[in-house]
């Protein structure tokens, strides 16, 4: 009885002194930069607060410590990720009689778990959250600056993203959803004749996670060419360039759908685009450039801008 | 500071629990728990720490004297209605001043009394109770005053109690004070008795808490029947093992420093009546009430028209207690009308009748009855009823998808069976088995019996086997048992853990 006392209490005493061991092996240098940082969140941890009576009296010392104390546990990320994933496991369970497309990534998520797609979407937006009147005041904003600059060329592109998309998995199970042809109602149409209005709106699930990643809310490179082609038709040019769309990093990618919703079941690839030379001189603001300038100033600076902010963990290309 | 805090669980518990077991003498240990306690409560109350010690050190002071004056029978009842005083005056100023105010005010049409919209001060309903039962005991004779004012702030300041209870009178640990004896046994227990406690208030209490929290702020059109009452019952189901979670954290942080508190809830929501479910509900609140204001105001011993007095006013000030707000009165006498009722109407006929209806009844009382508990506003609670009868569809203005009410049924489910004292049953007849005796039943003596307080058994598993064969089959089970409570320990560290975080800004746009 009293070794199995013993062993009991031990483990119970090693778990609890987690975070200060962990701070002991921190603080001795045993522990590389990284463990420093949240992936998840995108950022530094809470360093030691600042003890003084007014932080003491004013809460924020406490407060501060408390996230300094959460920080120090080993592997957070990971520890957060295993908690999300038990919960999602659970949902998982608790869907199974309903068969829902979607459900959410853990208790009170915003964001939405899609197995069939194999993507994490946000919950689509709905008509009590972003109502009627709020888009028609807008579009009457707008549609004021459009009126006080009638000397220029208008276009407007609703971008069919996440949040209103009727190919969002979970679109039919909201019962008001402000998608993408509520809000080309009560805003787009609102807007004056002369504002031109590409239509972007995607038309099914497949079309759109070949646009947008699966797990973040931006559109992919070949989703803002699209957008682009859209806009240049709009103003009555011709998209001519040739252009090509290859991976830049060997995957996993893990989006801002997928850190918010703490689950890394799904990941993506990040896309390059490079443009075929069909031309080989450019002019911008005047200057000629080469078309390797170009290529480098509008390829997909989004992977290099989360891998610079360490918000991605991208390998480099072959 | 909450128990359920990264703060508490990996910094303070740790810290408090070394020093207490280094430090050789009683009287260190005693002192070092009342630094602790003061840290623990200043943590969330930098500024009212100072009122609490204002509390020791008056208490301590009419102890004292009450002790001094043993024969004088009219100086020590002033001096008791001058310990009241102080102590109600203290609990009425802090936490009722700004409800006073706002209703005298309505009353008069004017601004007469200043609202100072006071924070209320963290655990005060609970320490002030304590050091009122202190006062009265010394005043009956029942305890010696305590001589040692860091003692008898440790007693009320102790961190496991402060904030959430249970009420622990001076008498229950008196002896323990200096006495008590601190065990390998007794750390292992209460250590197990905090994981389970623990695992309750963050693993159940936390994860219905979410549903609760998102249907009440829906409101009762947008929500409809089936959203009105699932929310209703995960709340029930929260304030349950929030509170009963609590309280078991408390006993075990308690027994793992020798201290052995009374039992706070055993399984209420089995009650078959509303006069059984307060037996079982909040035990140290309605044993304090019933010997501390119920008895002395005459009891049952009296009059029934006394006696219905007597129980409207406990249950009006129960119900005050718990919040200074008039839902709060409102759920406070609900129940005394009902306990009236079964007092002295049909308490008779619902013990003789068969058990579904006697269980059957208790909930429906004790979950509507949480409705007035849960919702302040008296608006926003009759939107509510109307929602629970069905006046506004059944998902309201939402989907049934968007009501989320449907992710949460395995974790009601788990809730519902771990609100039955299911567990202490299969131990039982386990242990029976083990120490080849007869099982106890349902009802016995540490099983589930509402008038049984003992905290003794609470999480343990431990027998003596009568066999080899039988003692192999007790050891692995205990194995099990150990490694299921370290699992339960480390979801629940997880979710604490979980609780930080913070998801990046940018992620919304």
């Amino acid at each position: 009885m009293n070794s199995r006392n013993i062993i009991f209490s031990f483990c119970v005493c090693v778990v609890l002194c987690l975070c200060l061991g962990h701070n002991v092996v921190r603080a001795v240098g045993g522990l590389s930069d990284d463990s420093a940082r949240s992936y998840l969140e995108g950022r530094t941890y809470q360093t030691f607060p600042e003890l003084a009576v007014g932080t003491l009296a004013d809460g924020s010392f406490q407060s501060k410590f408390e996230q300094y104390i959460a920080d120090l546990i080993p592997m957070r990320d990971d520890v957060m990720l295993l908690n999300a994933g038990l919960q999602r496991t659970t949902i998982a369970l608790a869907d199974a009689p309903f068969g829902f497309s979607a459900y959410p990534t853990f208790f009170g998520s915003d964001y939405l778990c899609c197995p069939a797609d194999s993507a994490v979407v946000e919950t689509p937006s709905t008509q009590r959250a972003l109502s009627a009147a709020a888009l028609e005041k807008a579009a009457g904003l707008f549609a004021a600056a459009i009126g006080r600059h009638d000397n220029v060329r208008w276009q407007f592109a609703l971008v069919d993203r996440s949040r209103s998309s009727h190919a969002n998995p979970a679109h039919d199970l909201v019962a008001q959803p402000a998608d993408y042809q509520f809000c080309v109602r009560e805003f787009l149409d609102k807007l004056p004749e002369s504002c031109g209005k590409p239509d972007l709106s995607v038309a099914d699930a497949d079309e759109y996670f070949q646009l947008f990643y699966r797990t973040d809310h931006h559109w992919k490179i070949g989703g803002a060419l699209v957008a682009y082609g859209a806009i240049l038709e709009g103003f009555g040019f011709e998209p001519d360039a040739d252009y090509q769309i290859s991976s830049q990093f060997e995957g996993p990618f893990y989006g801002a759908n997928d850190r918010g919703g703490l689950s890394a079941e799904f990941s993506d690839s990040v896309d390059d685009v490079s443009i075929v030379p069909s031309i080989q001189k450019v002019m911008t603001n005047g200057k000629e450039r080469e078309l390797s300038w170009l290529n480098e100033r509008f390829g997909d600076g989004y992977a290099g801008y989360k891998k610079a902010h360490r918000l991605c963990k991208l390998l480099p290309r072959r | 500071m909450v128990f359920s805090s990264s703060t508490f669980m990996f910094a303070f518990l740790p810290l408090v629990l070394l020093v207490y077991f280094i430090v050789p003498r009683r009287a260190s240990k005693n002192t070092w728990l009342l630094l602790a306690s003061l840290v623990f409560y200043a943590w969330g109350e930098p500024v009212y720490i100072f009122l609490m010690i204002t509390s020791i050190v008056v208490n301590w002071i009419f102890g004292l004297v009450l002790g001094e004056n043993q024969d004088a029978a009219s100086r020590r009842k002033a001096i008791l209605v001058l310990a009241t005083v102080f102590n109600v005056a203290v609990i009425g100023f802090f936490k009722y001043e700004g409800f006073l105010a706002e209703n005298i005010n309505a009353l008069v049409g004017m601004q007469l009394v200043p609202n100072l919209e006071l924070p209320l001060p963290i655990g005060i309903s609970f320490y002030t109770l304590q050091a009122l039962s202190y006062v009265i005991d010394v005043y009956r004779g029942e305890v010696a005053p305590q001589r040692n004012i860091l003692y008898l702030g440790m007693y009320i300041a102790c961190f496991p109690q402060l904030i959430a209870g249970p009420i622990v009178r001076y008498q229950t640990i008196q002896d323990q004070i200096v006495g008590r004896k601190e065990t390998l046994e007794g750390f292992a227990d209460g250590m197990r008795l905090f994981i389970v406690g623990l695992a309750k208030k963050v693993l159940l209490a936390n994860t219905v808490a979410i549903l609760a929290t998102k249907i009440l702020s829906l409101g009762g059109p947008t929500i409809g029947l089936v959203g009105a009452w699932a929310g209703l019952i995960a709340y029930t189901f929260q304030i349950f093992f929030d509170f009963s979670g609590y309280s078991d954290m408390a006993i075990g942080l308690g027994r793992m420093m020798g201290f052995e508190y009374l039992r706070n809830f055993n399984y209420p929501y089995i009650s078959r009546s509303i006069t059984e479910f307060w037996r079982r509900w909040h035990i140290s609140l309605s044993t304090f009430f019933r010997d501390y204001v119920y008895i002395p105001l005459g009891g049952s011993r009296c009059s029934k028209a006394r006696n219905i007095l007597n129980i409207a006013i406990v249950w009006t000030i129960t119900g005050l207690w718990h919040g200074a707000a008039w839902n709060y009165v409102g759920w406070g006498m609900y129940y005394g009308v009902l306990l009236i009722c079964e007092k002295f109407i049909w308490g008779k006929a619902l013990a003789k009748a068969p058990r579904i209806v006697g269980h059957l009844y208790a909930i429906c009382i004790f979950v509507f009855g949480w409705s007035f508990f849960w919702i302040t506003d008296p608006a926003q609670l009759l939107s509510y009823w109307q929602a629970m009868a069905g006046q506004f569809g059944l998902t309201g203005d939402l989907s049934f998808w968007e009501l989320t009410v449907w992710e949460y049924w395995p974790v009601l489910i788990l809730c519902a069976v771990a609100s039955t004292p299911i567990c202490p049953f299969v131990k039982e007849r386990f242990m029976s088995w083990v120490e080849a005796r007869p099982a106890r039943r349902i009802g016995e003596d540490g099983i589930v019996n509402p008038r049984w307080y003992d905290t003794k058994e609470l999480a343990t598993f431990t027998a003596v086997p009568a066999s080899h064969s039988r003692d192999v089959a007790y050891q692995v089970a205990s194995v099990l048992y150990d490694i299921a409570l370290l699992a339960l320990l480390l979801m629940s560290c997880a979710s604490v853990v979980s609780g930080s975080f913070n998801p990046f800004i940018y992620f919304q746009f």
